[in-house]
């Protein structure tokens, strides 16, 4: 095929007599693929009002264990089954940790807090290092991106 | 419903125990779990608890046709009803293999043992006479039907009174019970049914199975007798040999079993005869008002452990009790009857009764004075004053 | 108006999203049993003690003997049936659960778990949808059995209700430990009330169970009295 093959063939050929059956044999090829395109669209697309599927603040669990935090069900006391003890053991461990790390959660700096205040030191313990030309040429390089908001320093007037 | 299996480990231990003579709830082998009695305000209506399993009996009836071979009597059906409220298991309608075993034996029970005097219900021969009904609806299976639902039932019966009838010539008047007395029906004799289980080919007997007991039976063997010692009803299932001694044990068994417990039926009747006379509460309502038959009860649970004593250092346990322990055990036991508040000897094969074999405890009569009295010290008691009459009269306890 | 917590709510109730605590960060509210979202509201669909736990939990307390199938619940199921490929495993639920061979650890089409009809295991539920089947597995997944898996050796097993079960593994709960103080014992768990004991010899196995029973409706200190009275009244039995 003419088409498929990529070497479009021009307008002015197509028009020649001995072109007329192929033409027709290409339009009627065109109607097809566009006929089954829009079948296939309408099968597997309903053509619904877009949902809005507002993310809901909840979910949803039916499992008492869950919400409750139980522990494992199996557990053995006094080494009656040393590898349900040992399982138990490292279980009650992996709480802990758990339980500790949310302590420290609670009672330390989160993590945004910490990179606020970073980044504000980060400024002063620089211009501790820089000297007094850079620290100028800092500020005025800063003054010239920030528009004309920014008050200028005036020679006072002699 | 499907019913839940029976698992293996289950079946091994339960084996296992009763190999060692001891029994899940710390029965000893011959031991019956605790019985209550009580009537409901229709005549002929009883409610028969054993354990946990409950069943209610209620006798009915209608004048009617005789049947053509037996134009003299008067006819009594029996009919017993196991519904899905007493087990899952049980299904609506469809009567289960279980079912019928029950009700035939029943239907041999009553009517076979000829205890009821069937002429007396007739009324004109051969066109009018009494039809009567036993109707009993087992509310919960917690192990051995049977004896629970032939008690309730023969109960029933001695409690039913029938309308009186004249008749005059051809005119037959049925009275109302306003304007005569009710008659009672004319019971010859009491047959009881006691079911007997079997373990291990026959080598482990024991009375009063429980549900769990029942499905890991070998065999079962149903004695019914009467308490002049005339045997009435005799059955064999399962798959075991029996030896010729063990039957005669067992119907020697049965006759002290029957003795005691047509003892307290007669007990229990005469006590709701008086409270009828007297005009006191009776029937139902007073199960209700002590939060017998209401739902919402605390569950009791098989073996007490709250009333766990140990039987060497018991002055020590109870000085103690009083100063800490039995405020908070009251709220525990309330409800449970204190009647059968059983000084367990030791845990887990804590006996209900020192007795040996087939011999029966009565609850001594001060202790449970004694504990009442204590409870009324402790400002717990809310029912238990008016309790601790009429349950005694209401309710017979048998351990 | 603060959500009732701690309170009797009954089903139709409902709240606002106001209502529930603020949570400061941006987690969701986790809703437990008995509730469900519904139009933006929170609606009540059992009676019970409306429960709250940190973050953001709410679920409904309320007393239950029939087990009803939720996905994550280690229970104990009753081997009742090989079908095929699979057991049918009675979990205490309306239909029973399937469980495959392979959720077995080490299990391959070759090397079939020994597993024979009326064993118990202790597995966790796969599956677990409204009118589905519910499925369940001895294995995470890393293909560990983790501790499930057929329990065996004897010990015996009972049934009470599910608020018992959930009691014994909350770990407020001292029964356990002191028990587990006193006596040398195992014992599984499953949320479904099924709880099976295993202890030195079939009396301290007995007097476990009775403890355990005896348990529903004791706080904390009346158990540690409960736990002491049975020590001394075993002990004194086996010197017998």
């Amino acid at each position: 095929m003419a088409a498929k093959n990529g070497a479009q063939l021009s307008k002015n050929v197509l028009q020649m007599k001995f072109m007329q059956r192929s033409v027709l044999r290409m339009e009627k090829e065109q109607n097809e693929e566009e006929r089954q395109k829009i079948i296939d669209d309408e099968h597997w697309a309903l053509d619904l009002p877009e949902y809005k599927t507002k993310e809901s603040d909840f979910l949803e669990n039916q499992s008492y264990s869950v919400c409750e935090e139980l522990l494992f069900g199996r557990q053995s006391y006094q080494g009656f089954n040393p590898e349900v003890e040992k399982l138990m053991k490292v279980q009650n461990a992996e709480r802990e940790i758990q339980k500790t790390e949310e302590k420290e959660k609670e009672e330390s700096v989160g993590d945004k807090e910490m990179a606020q205040r970073y980044s504000s030191l980060m400024g002063i313990i620089a211009k501790k290092f820089s000297n007094k030309r850079q620290r100028q040429s800092e500020t005025e390089s800063q003054e010239g991106e920030e528009g004309p908001f920014v008050r200028k320093f005036m020679k006072p007037p002699e | 419903m499907r019913e839940t299996p029976l698992s293996n480990c289950e079946r091994e231990f339960i084996l296992n125990f009763i190999a060692q003579q001891k029994r899940l709830d710390g029965r000893k082998a011959y031991d019956y779990r605790d019985l209550r009695i009580a009537f409901g305000v229709s005549l002929g209506c009883c409610h028969v608890e054993l354990g946990k399993t409950r069943v209610l009996a209620q006798v009915s009836c209608e004048v009617g046709e005789p049947k053509q071979t037996r134009p003299h009597d008067g006819v009594l059906y029996v009919n017993v009803e196991l519904s899905p409220m007493a087990c899952p298991s049980f299904e609506q309608g469809r009567q289960s293999e279980e079912g019928i075993e029950l009700s035939r034996l029943m239907e041999r029970c009553l009517k076979e043992s000829r205890c009821l005097d069937l002429e007396s219900l007739c009324i004109v021969s051969g066109e009018k006479a009494w039809h009567l009904r036993v109707d009993i609806h087992v509310l919960n299976h917690e192990g051995n039907i049977l004896d629970c639902a032939s008690i309730a039932a023969i109960s029933a019966l001695a409690h039913f009174r029938r309308p009186d009838v004249s008749v005059h010539g051809e005119e037959i008047t049925i009275h109302t019970l306003e304007e005569r007395n009710p008659v009672p029906l004319s019971l010859h004799h009491m047959p009881l049914l006691v079911s007997f289980t079997f373990f291990s080919q026959g080598k482990y007997m024991l009375i009063d199975p429980s549900s769990k007991e029942e499905k890991v039976m070998e065999g079962k063997m149903v004695v019914g007798m009467n308490k002049h010692r005339e045997l009435c009803t005799l059955q064999v299932t399962g798959q075991m040999l029996l030896l010729k001694e063990q039957v005669l044990r067992c119907s020697s068994i049965a006759l002290t079993k029957v003795t005691r417990i047509t003892e307290l039926i007669h007990e229990a009747l005469e006590n709701d005869k008086q409270a009828r006379l007297k005009g006191d509460k009776h029937g139902f309502a007073v199960l209700v008002s002590g939060d017998k038959v209401t739902s919402n009860r605390l569950p009791k649970t098989e073996v007490k452990v709250d009333t766990l004593e140990v039987s060497d250092d018991m002055g020590e346990s109870q000085s103690s009790e009083d100063e800490s322990g039995n405020e908070p055990m009251e709220e525990h036991t309330e409800g449970v009857p204190k009647e059968s508040a059983v000084e367990i000897l030791t845990k887990g094969v804590g006996m209900i009764g020192e007795g040996g074999a087939s011999t029966w405890l009565d609850v001594p009569q001060a202790d449970t004075k004694q504990l009442a009295a204590k409870k009324q010290k402790h400002k717990v008691s809310k029912m238990e004053e008016d309790e601790g009459s009429s349950e005694e009269e209401e309710k017979v306890i048998l351990k | 108006m603060a959500a009732p917590i701690g309170n009797v709510v009954i089903p139709g109730d409902t709240f606002s999203l106001l209502q529930l605590q603020p949570n400061d960060e941006h987690k969701k509210i986790l809703l437990g049993p008995g509730l469900k979202e519904e139009e933006a509201e929170i609606k009540v669909l059992r009676p019970g003690i409306l429960r709250f736990r940190k973050p953001g939990v709410y679920w409904v307390d309320c007393h239950h003997k029939r087990y009803i199938p939720a996905k994550g619940d280690s229970v104990i199921g009753i081997v009742n049936q090989k079908v095929g490929d699979i057991f049918r495993v009675d979990i205490g639920s309306s239909e029973q659960a399937s469980l495959s061979y392979l959720s077995f650890e080490g299990s391959t089409k070759r090397n079939r778990p020994d597993v024979k009809v009326g064993d118990i295991v202790y597995a966790k539920l796969l599956v677990a949808n409204k009118d589905m089947e519910p499925e369940i597995v001895c294995i995470d997944g890393y293909g560990r059995s983790n501790g499930m898996g057929v329990i065996r050796n004897g010990g015996f097993l009972f049934h009470t209700s599910l608020n018992l079960a959930r009691k014994l593994l909350n770990p407020e709960c001292t029964l356990l430990k002191s028990l587990g103080n006193r006596f040398q014992f195992e014992i599984s768990v499953g949320v479904n009330g099924r709880v099976w004991i295993k202890a030195a010899n079939d009396v301290q196995t007995i007097a476990l169970v009775n403890s355990v029973i005896a348990s529903e409706y004791k706080d904390n200190d009346q158990i540690k009295e409960m736990c002491k009275r049975i020590s001394k009244a075993v002990s004194r039995m086996e010197v017998d």
